[in-house]
């Protein structure tokens, strides 16, 4: 017979590890903070910083697998993205029973997401998810790992994209 | 800025061009050009930003399909000439390079 799974244990050890990180960034900065000859507030600044991106990291990773509320700015009749019908929050709801990525590889794709502009995150996510739910099995891994490959240059690019337009709107009279 | 043709791009234009009529999403234009999907995105994105191609989601109900929407892609008509005098203009890639692609998914 099968063990039971205590459906709180995942909760837990993952509650666990994230206090874990925290603690370990903490302790670390502060370590060095105590043995630096830079001011208290510059060390401060790191800390708070610090925190900031643990506490947006776990607040992501977090959010994986609950519905998709950003708004997309370009329009797009976007069905079967998160949130709605599928993908990676929508995958389990409704008995819809789509294939796709694992929760690792979601929780991969969905924070690089976020370090896009938006809308484009939005886009590149929802375009991985479609593929990534209709490719084989065998050649899954290899489609993620190549979408997270090309994230940082992406990221970089959508920026920079992101930047010029701001720059030419500024620029612009009225 | 003028986009650089490289090897992978080449390939994904030769596979627009080869129906320009017609729309193709991620996973088709993936296993036509050998590349890896993460590999053809910022390809896409740029040929979209130069004009060259469009796209649009897939109108359909996932929940009845039991798949997410597609992303289609298609050449648009100044796209379909200016990608058919660039590779006219372009060197082919060589067989080396083209096994590299294969194997590796080699980023443009």
């Amino acid at each position: 017979m099968m063990p039971a799974v205590d459906p709180r244990e995942d909760a837990r050890k993952s509650r666990a590890r994230v206090v874990a990180v925290m603690t370990s960034i903490t302790l670390v900065a502060a370590t060095i903070a105590s043995n630096s000859r830079y001011r208290d507030w510059v060390w401060a600044l790191w800390l708070i910083s610090f925190t900031i991106i643990i506490a947006f990291t776990t607040i992501s990773m977090r959010q994986v697998g609950r519905p998709y509320r950003r708004r997309s700015a370009d329009g797009d009749s976007r069905r079967g993205r998160r949130g709605r019908d599928g993908g990676l929050g929508g995958r389990a709801r409704d008995g819809a029973q789509m294939a796709g990525p694992t929760a690792h590889q979601s929780r991969s794709l969905f924070i690089a997401s976020r370090l896009m502009p938006g809308p484009a995150g939005d886009r590149w996510l929802a375009e991985a998810e479609s593929l990534l739910s209709e490719i084989a099995t065998a050649r899954r891994g290899a489609a993620v790992r190549s979408y997270l490959r090309t994230a940082p240059r992406l990221v970089i690019l959508l920026w920079a994209r992101q930047a010029l337009r701001a720059a030419a709107r500024s620029r612009r009279p009225g | 800025m003028a986009l650089r043709l490289t090897v992978q791009v080449q390939l994904v234009l030769q596979a627009f061009l080869r129906d320009p009529a017609s729309e193709l999403y991620g996973l088709e234009l993936s296993e036509e050009t050998g590349l890896q999907p993460g590999t053809a995105y910022p390809i896409l994105l740029r040929l979209e930003h130069e004009g060259w191609v469009t796209s649009r989601w897939e109108d359909i109900d996932p929940r009845a399909e039991k798949r997410p929407a597609r992303r289609y892609y298609r050449l648009t008509a100044n796209g379909a000439v200016q990608a058919s005098a660039r590779l006219a203009g372009a060197s082919r890639p060589s067989g080396a390079a083209l096994r590299r692609l294969a194997e590796g998914g080699g980023v443009a």
